[in-house]
């Protein structure tokens, strides 16, 4: 078994003469549940984009499950990868059940079914709803759905939680973990640090281009780090449940 | 099919057979509708010259409205996917105004347009053209693309307007032409657009769940296995050719586009599939009845077509805008 769901090697990538990526590295293995973080404009949705085949590198840089991902047909990506943009919606308006549906027709191998893919994120209230009357976190969870009826085997979401109320990021988030329990590659562009914490096993911490620290969430997300990526004062400790969690403190933005 | 989608399907088709039947019968000379029925199954109920004008002005003219109707209205439904954008059009965005442009500019320079082919190839590079333009700007920013559109359609309406002016004479057919008229139909011309309705509506339909996907996010659109940049590039050029074509043969009709796909949307959903196959009864409708008004609203004359399209489709559409928070689709 591959266990290698994501390699990159020496990706670099720039626009308009500024460099967003420098020869970044890193692997993510198969069934793992990895965040990525750092500033903004950093260039975690730069990789998303060169993930989806969005953009392009003519170099044997991105590797999925061993495949050189320019060996792959952009037909047949559905099958790697599914993605999950920041208020993915539009202003026409599809019924839930409809959206849903659309992540079969990436990947007709999947064997998830569109009701089984609506009970996994246990949306069947909104089922018959069209998108534009229902809420920015059931629309998440929405997406989150066709994600799963697409039945790809690495998972991308690029701030799935941002915007949203406590409520929907805690659901979004216990659903991740639950379809990373079932052995889904989970891949999740998030600035909640503590929400990274409590979620995410791995994480992968991006300054000015390139990878500051990758690894287990706790190594990676220490004060120092943060300290030194966000430029911002912040400190670790145990809650009386015995989750981590930052302060930030003595701040002046 | 679903019901709603089959019953809608059945109202257009139905609607435009006696809108068809109508315009055949209608004009200077009045000729019976029950005639013309029985003349289909019998060959004599109609007199000689009556038969001479059904078969050599009448049915070719009805047949190109039908026929350009559809064709505007799902070739404005492909720019409105392209641009996710509801608003857009062949005629809003200045892709017709591209092409009278480039007809205007071949005439003053004295190319030779006058032929079935050449006309709707000068028109074409026009058109296509404004297209690209459009597209590699709206690709940067596609919430700007409208005001683009709209800044193409003046600029290159102003230019058509003082080519006309310099080019006096040769150019002065523009001037109707900018107008739309459906006067020089003939069975070529009918045979022509025939093609060009089976060829959009084949390749539409066949892509009609990756047009779904166009109206996702963009990366969305890339994960579920579609080059969101070609695909749009390709309808965006089939768009422009099948409008551009249009355009050469009955000048600029605007609203087809804009009115038929929205007014389907709005009962239908944004589904392609239904759109494409019921969209193209209804532009196919509503042109019929607008070519019908401008032969009978003034007594032995006729009004460009593009007039008509534009009051009447000026109106439904306000309605329908207004309407929008009673309805269910958006």
């Amino acid at each position: 078994m591959i266990s290698q769901a994501i390699k990159i090697n020496n990706l670099t990538c720039s626009y308009s003469n500024k460099i967003i990526l420098k020869n970044i590295s890193f692997t993510v293995e198969n069934g793992n549940f990895t965040a990525i973080c750092g500033p903004n404009g950093v260039g975690k949705t730069t990789i998303i984009k060169y993930l989806v085949k969005e953009l392009n590198t003519k170099s044997s840089s991105i590797f999925l499950f061993d495949k050189d991902i320019n060996q792959i047909k952009q037909k047949d990506l559905p099958k790697y990868i599914s993605y999950v943009g920041q208020n993915d919606f539009n202003k026409y308006s599809f019924t839930v059940k409809e959206l849903i549906e659309m992540g079969k027709y990436g990947n007709n191998e999947s064997k998830i079914s569109t009701d089984e893919a609506i009970q996994i994120v246990d949306i069947s209230h909104l089922k018959n709803k069209f998108i534009n009357s229902i809420s920015s976190g059931e629309i998440q969870l929405a997406q989150i759905a066709r994600a799963v009826c697409q039945d790809a085997k690495i998972m991308i979401l690029d701030e799935p939680i941002s915007n949203l109320d406590p409520y929907h990021q805690i659901k979004i988030m216990e659903i991740l973990r639950a379809l990373n329990k079932n052995n889904k590659t989970i891949i999740c562009v998030l600035h909640d640090l503590n929400i990274v914490l409590k979620y995410c096993p791995y994480c992968l911490l991006l300054k000015n281009g390139n990878i500051f620290k990758n690894g287990k969430t706790e190594d990676v997300l220490k004060p120092n780090n943060i300290s030194n990526v966000y430029n911002i004062n912040c400190e670790i400790f145990k809650t009386n449940h015995g989750q981590l969690q930052l302060a930030f403190y003595n701040n002046q933005c | 099919m679903k019901k709603k989608e089959l019953l809608f399907f059945i109202i257009c088709v139905s609607s435009s057979v006696i809108a068809l039947l109508i315009s055949i019968s209608i004009g200077t000379t009045k000729i019976n509708i029950i005639n013309i029925i029985k003349n289909i199954f019998n060959n004599f109920t109609v007199d000689e010259i009556d038969l001479y004008i059904i078969k050599s002005i009448r049915i070719p003219r009805a047949l190109c409205a039908m026929l350009c109707g559809g064709i505007l209205s799902v070739s404005g439904l492909c720019f409105q996917t392209v641009f996710k954008n509801p608003l857009a059009d062949s005629y809003v965005l200045g892709i017709s105004s591209g092409a009278s442009f480039s007809v205007s500019l071949g005439l003053l320079l004295g190319l030779s347009i006058n032929s079935v082919y050449s006309l709707p190839v000068i028109a074409f590079t026009g058109s296509l053209a404004t297209s690209f333009l459009l597209f590699f700007n709206g690709k940067k920013n596609i919430n700007s693309m409208l005001l683009f559109g709209i800044a193409i359609n003046f600029f290159l309406s102003a230019c058509t307007s003082l080519f006309i002016f310099l080019g006096k004479k040769q150019v002065q057919f523009v001037i109707y032409w900018t107008m739309g008229s459906l006067s020089s139909s003939s069975y070529l011309k009918a045979a022509i657009f025939t093609i060009l309705s089976v060829f959009i509506l084949l390749f539409l339909l066949r892509r009609n769940k990756k047009m779904d996907l166009l109206l996702l996010n963009e990366t969305t659109a890339f994960s579920l296995g579609i080059n969101a940049n070609k695909e749009r590039l390709l309808l965006l050029i089939v768009s422009s050719l099948t409008t551009s074509v249009i355009v050469a043969y009955c000048g600029v009709i605007g609203f087809i586009g804009l009115m038929c796909p929205h007014i389907t949307r709005k009962f239908l959903g944004p589904k392609h599939k239904p759109l494409i196959i019921c969209s193209f009864p209804l532009g196919a409708l509503i042109l019929q009845i607008s070519d019908i008004i401008s032969r009978i609203v003034i007594p032995n004359s006729e009004l460009p077509i593009g007039i008509i399209t534009s009051i009447i489709g000026a109106p439904i559409f306000f309605s329908l805008l207004l309407k929008r928070k009673s309805t269910i689709y958006d």
